[in-house]
């Protein structure tokens, strides 16, 4: 199945600063997919060179399997945007927008618009100006999701909104992959992103730090708990990948991928250590331990790539 | 409606409405204005169109601003670009929606402004016809019409790239105000486009800057509409373009910065958070400072070479620029929750905001002066003060003799320079704390800072010291952000409640101000409330008002006796026509000239010798009634009569006594065109005394007699009037300078009782030809330039003032000629005839005319008058004629006039490029086109005069002007019953 998202040794830099630094992506249709990761990690940069609003300086980007570069006006009209804070005409009312906006697009535009609005409880004769921001992310994801684009990009699009509209607005999410669209989605809410993302990108300074299917994530990652009986005692190796390793005095905790329980076990008892401590972590664990990973090494020394496999596909 | 075209030119055309209909309003009552307050006489309505096409221009730069870099500012253009359509449709529309709307402007608004200037009209009960002056342009309005839309157009281009290329509305302006500024003062500088090698340079050149500005839009379009930029050969200058003005830098590595930094957290005076407050300002101040100091040269440049006011224009900028950098960066980033959260108070904010940016706009002021200073070192001393400049904005804080001297600016200026400085700066920070939006806020700023400064004129015009008005003003401004500091730290939802605070608080304090501050000064009659005790008395004592002993003693029949000459001759302002054909001369009845003779002599009667009264007030006008015209045909004609009688010593005296009166109408014109037509008249009352002396009935004594006259009449023909003092004395009167308050009827009533706008312009045009009439060639041109500009605003009448003020100032400011030509005739042409009564004495006493003029007595007596005024040499004479014919030709009257002269004739003239023609006609002239010859019939004992500097507009031994016009029966019937008495 074609990717509907393809980026190919992405990298971008503005002046010194390096944006994206070697990203491999590859999204195929129906999904969700949360990009996760710090502030200032890329994940803006990402969107906008997939809608042709930015240049990479290396690599190539796809939606839908055009080149964004060359194909901008095509992937604008197949595809839904919905940025943080969105900004709106002011002195439009709900309904006006959304005639505006139905001029770019084919039949059938407003009408979708109008029931979206509906079944988001907005008004239409209401001003853009006199809306919460909450309404205003609801017009915006309506205005964006009118055409049913192939793709959908949500930029942080939940910030500033109260617990029940961002379940809502999530769980819509899951209704639109249902129909066998993709949703890309940009978001620091991790525990709310993890109910209804299918994949999980993690980027920390522009480099992608993790690619993969969030339950594989989840069900490959183990948290492992050791104390040892002093400081000074050596701890055991770790058979399997460890992501993150934090020492806590004599007490130490690793979050480890594809994890041999077993031989650790049995390491453990052959050394005269305590029996380990397993935990399965939430995404927002495995997020945590991995970006404090990552900045620990990287005040040391310089990363040299993806700590994980970032190969695409799943 | 259903393509992206038409849905983006609705969504322009609805994001734009207000603001058009906003100007369209604001045009529309300035037309209604217009057409209410001025006469049709005043030709409203040229005016009315230029405005409201003026206005439409506004429309179109600001509509284009919006385009591109409004969009910016709103942050709509993200969700704009992500629109699926293509860079030319978005171009086009935005485009299409400026033009049509511009271009709907202008029909609207002109069809608006016929129909208002139509009804004001017709409840007026005036022509509607009367002021349109329509017709076709002439080729030179044409060719004007065609730069002016070529310079619009580079101009609106270049609006359009700015608004493409910057982010920011105040970024676009900036960049639309310094292509502006540049190209006007290109366009206003005489090099190279005047010398021009192609024949009208500026519109080549506004048409490439176009088509250049025009290119790169359409290159950086792409970029704008991806939200990149293209413009990769400027990214330079863009970085170093935003950085001072723009953006802000979080944190600095550089050397300065970090020394800044340093030292700034190093300074014991200061606590922590108000060393870090001033820090985040000192970042932002100082490329701002730098860049000011950069864009100083050039403006001093352009000050000094092509007299544009750049320094002056820059410097306002900069004081409103600093007032709104002290909140622009909390508008935008809304910092100010940011300090009250970390428990920073409203007051350290502010003072580290004032302590920074005060601190920058003093120094940049003093770096302005200095700068202008020392451009300005080699030439006058007061050409490089702020004084000069403010004057140049019609603020009349100065006058010529106190930037003379060195103390005196200082006491008077310096406190209302700092008043004006930190009146804008005020107003700035007010704005940028109130408003929001950064470019609204700068709007704002910009028309309340026109309104300060007119406020300032105004208050300094009307003798009342800053303190009680101006400095109050500032304190609250000043003040009003402190009040209101919930607001903007606690960043309080905006309502109608704030804002009608907000209004309350500014209102009050300047709508109260004044009222208040006139009942205080009435209650309290204290000396201390006037501004004019902060003159140095030094001054006052040193102006000579005018004089007010030259009040007639009967001052009712002196009028009277003008009203009833001005009635008898029916006087209009006079238009010498000499087209008219000699032929069509008409007398008057022997009834009305006997009237008119009876009023003159009233007239001569009470002048006296000494001429100490001044023309009843209603001819004391420019433009007023010449009285030169009826007065000279009058007694001229009387002086034919007594000729014919055989009476030729009253004949005489009564031609003596037309050239008397014109030298006192002469003393008293209010107005150049009235002083000239007393030179005229002059010279022409010489040539019918040539032609009466020369009659061989008219005795030696009479003669003499007559040469005694002349003499004394010469003395009059003076140059200095009254009227120049007249109106300079108005200055001090209006600041209470030793003014006695009766000669408060010797001022213009139409001075008197015109409101305080006009008084500052027109009095600025009195400083300025006061500045003219005492400065060098330097400050010449650009003083009459000041002073021209000034003129074109003045109500009409007294423009009259101010145009007869200016040219009597430019004539003895030694710009033109030293003596003004028609002037100079005139007394060239009475030395003339001192000269030939002196060879008419001559001739009585040796039977012939000497073979020199050195032979007569005027050798003796009065050796200048045998030199004429225009070359410096004796008058050439010929007592036996130049020996052969010889003609003489107008230049300019239509058709032309050739007289043929007998070479017997004698002959005496005044050197010039117009002699006697001794070798045909002139090259110029067809002959085709002169008519037939006109002899002048030979008179061996007359001398005939003729003035070679002057073109022939008064042929010899011939008198025409306006004949009596018919009376109507009622004026008729009153002058019958007048004669009767």
């Amino acid at each position: 199945m074609k990717p509907v998202i393809q980026l190919s040794h992405v990298t971008k830099r503005f002046g010194k600063t390096v944006a994206l630094e070697n990203v491999s992506l590859s999204v195929p249709p129906g999904v969700v997919c949360a990009v996760l990761g710090a502030n200032g990690a890329g994940k803006s940069t990402a969107i906008r060179l997939l809608l042709g609003l930015e240049h990479a300086d290396m690599g190539t980007t796809e939606v839908l399997g055009m080149n964004s570069r060359t194909h901008t006006l095509e992937i604008r009209g197949r595809v839904g945007y919905v940025a943080d804070q969105p900004p709106l005409y002011d002195w439009m009312t709900a309904d006006e927008i959304g005639w505006f906006a139905a001029g770019f697009y084919p039949s059938g535009y407003q009408q979708e618009y109008l029931r979206l609005l509906q079944k988001f409880d907005l008004q239409s004769h209401q001003k853009i100006s006199a809306l919460s921001k909450g309404m205003r992310a609801k017009v915006a994801l309506s205005l964006a999701m009118a055409h049913r684009p192939e793709l959908l990009i949500l930029d942080e699009p939940t910030s500033g909104l109260d617990p029940l509209v961002r379940r809502e607005f999530l769980e819509s999410m899951i209704d639109v992959s249902a129909e066998g669209r993709t949703v890309l989605l940009s978001s620091h809410q991790v525990s709310e992103v993890e109910r209804v993302a299918d994949m999980v990108a993690i980027l920390l300074n522009g480099k992608l730090l993790c690619v993969e299917s969030l339950e594989n994530l989840k069900r490959t990652t183990t948290e492992v708990v050791l104390s040892l009986p002093d400081a000074t005692t050596a701890s055991p190796a770790i058979p399997g990948t460890s992501l993150a390793h934090v020492k806590f005095g004599h007490e130490h905790v690793w979050m480890v991928k594809e994890l041999d329980s077993n031989r650790l076990l049995e390491s453990c008892r052959s050394a005269g250590l305590p029996e380990p401590q397993f935990r399965k972590p939430n995404l927002e664990d495995i997020l945590l331990a991995m970006l404090r990973e990552y900045r620990r090494d990287s005040m040391f020394t310089a990363a040299d790539g993806p700590l994980i496999d970032t190969s695409p596909g799943l | 409606m259903h393509t992206p075209f038409l849905r983006l030119v609705w969504k322009e055309y609805r994001s734009q409405r207000n603001l058009w209909l906003a100007l369209f309003a604001f045009a529309m009552c300035l037309a209604l204005w217009m057409s209410t307050f001025l006469n049709v006489i005043d030709r409203p309505f040229p005016a009315m169109i230029v405005l409201s096409a003026g206005i439409g221009l506004i429309c179109a730069t600001c509509s284009l601003l919006y385009l591109f870099a409004g969009e910016e500012d709103n942050g709509t253009a993200p969700w704009l670009r992500n629109l699926p359509m293509k860079t030319s449709t978005l171009l086009l529309a935005k485009l299409t929606t400026t033009v049509l709307a511009t271009l709907l402007y202008m029909v609207v608004s002109g069809i608006s402004v016929c129909v208002i200037y139509g009804v004001a009209c017709l409840i007026k009960g005036e022509s509607v016809f009367e002021g349109l002056q329509l017709r076709w342009l002439n080729s030179d309005e044409a060719a004007g019409l065609m730069k002016l839309a070529a310079t619009t157009t580079a101009f609106l281009s270049l609006t359009l790239f700015w608004s493409l290329y910057c982010r920011k509305v105040i970024a676009a302006i900036c960049g639309c105000g310094v292509s502006l500024v540049v190209f006007a003062a290109l366009y206003g500088s005489r090099s190279p486009f005047h010398r021009g090698a192609i024949s009208e340079p500026i519109v080549w050149w506004s048409m490439t800057l176009s088509l250049l500005a025009v290119g790169l839009s359409i290159y950086i379009l792409p970029g704008w509409h991806r939200g990149i930029r293209r413009l990769d050969a400027v990214s330079l200058f863009q970085r170093f373009q935003h950085r001072p003005s723009v953006r802000i830098r979080e944190s600095g590595t550089g050397f300065l910065a970090t020394r800044l930094q340093t030292w700034a957290m190093r300074s014991p005076v200061s606590s922590r958070t108000f060393r870090v407050l001033l820090w985040q300002q000192l970042r932002s101040a100082i490329p701002f400072a730098f860049v000011c100091l950069l864009l100083l040269i050039p403006a001093v440049w352009m000050r000094y070479t092509n007299f544009f006011p750049a320094p002056l224009s820059l410097l306002s900028l900069i004081v409103l620029e600093c007032g709104l950098r002290t909140f622009r960066n909390d508008q935008r980033n809304r910092s100010g929750l940011f300090w009250a959260h970390r428990g920073v108070s409203s007051t350290t904010v502010l003072l580290t905001r004032h302590a920074v940016w005060l601190t920058v706009l003093f120094s940049l002021a003093a770096a302005f002066v200095l700068a202008d200073g020392l451009m300005g070192r080699q030439s006058a001393r007061d050409q490089a003060s702020l004084a000069e400049m403010l004057n140049e904005i019609n603020i009349l804080f100065s006058r010529l003799e106190w930037g003379e001297n060195g103390s005196t600016p200082i006491v008077f200026l310096l406190p209302t320079v700092f008043a004006w400085l930190l009146g804008g700066y005020a107003i700035g920070h007010l704005s940028s704390v109130w408003i929001r939006k950064a470019f609204v806020s700068a709007f704002v700023a910009i028309f309340a800072y026109v309104g300060y400064t007119i406020f300032l004129g105004y208050v300094y015009l009307s003798d009342v010291p800053g303190w009680l008005t101006a400095w109050p003003l500032i304190v609250s401004l000043l003040l009003l952000p402190v009040i209101t500091r919930r607001y903007w730290m606690d960043h309080q939802t905006e309502s109608w409640k704030y804002d009608f605070r907000h209004i309350l608080l500014v209102a009050v304090p300047v709508f109260c101000m004044w009222p208040m501050y006139n009942v205080g000064r009435l209650v309290l009659p204290l000396e201390l409330f006037r501004l004019s005790n902060e003159i140095p008395p030094e001054l006052v004592s040193g102006v000579e008002t005018h004089a007010n002993e030259r009040l007639p003693r009967n001052v009712a029949a002196w009028n009277s006796s003008w009203e009833s000459l001005a009635r008898i001759t029916n006087a209009v302002p006079v238009e010498l026509n000499a087209a008219k054909s000699p032929s069509a001369i008409t007398t008057r009845s022997s009834q009305h000239q006997k009237a008119a003779i009876l009023e003159v002599d009233k007239i001569r009667e009470t002048l006296g010798e000494d001429m100490a009264f001044r023309l009843p007030e209603q001819y004391q006008k420019p433009w007023s009634v010449s009285f030169a015209e009826p007065v000279t045909t009058v007694l001229i004609q009387e002086a034919r009569r007594l000729r014919d009688a055989g009476d030729f010593g009253e004949a005489i005296q009564r031609l003596a006594q037309a050239k008397y009166i014109l030298c006192y109408l002469r003393s008293e014109a209010s107005d150049a065109g009235l002083e000239q037509a007393t030179n005229i008249w002059q010279r022409v009352v010489d040539q019918h005394l040539h032609e009466l002396v020369s009659d061989d009935a008219v005795t030696a004594e009479n003669l003499r007699n007559m040469q005694a006259q002349l003499v004394a009449i010469a003395y009059r023909l003076r140059l200095d009037t009254p009227m120049r003092e007249y109106l300079r004395a108005a200055w001090f009167e209006l600041h209470g300078a030793n003014v006695d308050p009766e000669n408060l009827a010797e001022l213009p009533r139409t001075f008197k009782s015109m409101s305080w706008v006009e008084r500052m312009r027109f009095l600025s045009v009195i400083n300025a030809a006061s500045a003219i009439e005492n400065g060098d060639d330097y400050r010449h041109a650009r003083l009459e330039r000041l002073a021209r500009r000034a003129m074109a605003t003045v109500d009409n009448e007294m423009r009259r003032y101010g145009d007869s003020v200016t040219d009597w100032a430019q004539y003895s400011s030694g710009k033109y000629s030293f003596v003004p030509g028609d002037w100079s005739a005139a007394i060239d042409s009475t030395r003339a005839t001192q000269l030939i009564v002196a060879l008419q004495i001559y001739r009585r006493k040796n039977g012939q005319f000497p073979a020199t003029l050195f032979e007569t007595e005027m050798r003796e007596n009065n050796e200048y008058v045998l030199i004429d005024l225009r070359s410096g040499g004796t008058f050439p004479y010929s007592g036996d004629g130049l020996g052969m014919d010889f003609r003489l030709y107008s230049f300019r009257l239509s058709p032309p006039i050739a007289i043929q002269v007998d070479g017997r004739q004698p002959i005496l003239w005044k050197n010039g490029i117009r002699g006697p023609n001794l070798h045909g006609p002139h090259d110029d002239e067809d002959d085709d086109e002169i008519p037939d010859d006109n002899d002048l019939p030979l008179n061996p004992k007359r001398v005939l005069y003729i003035d070679g500097a002057r073109e022939m507009v008064i042929p010899p031994d011939r008198l025409w002007g306006d004949p009596v016009k018919e009376l109507d029966s009622e004026t008729a019937d009153v002058l019958h019953r007048d004669v009767a008495e």
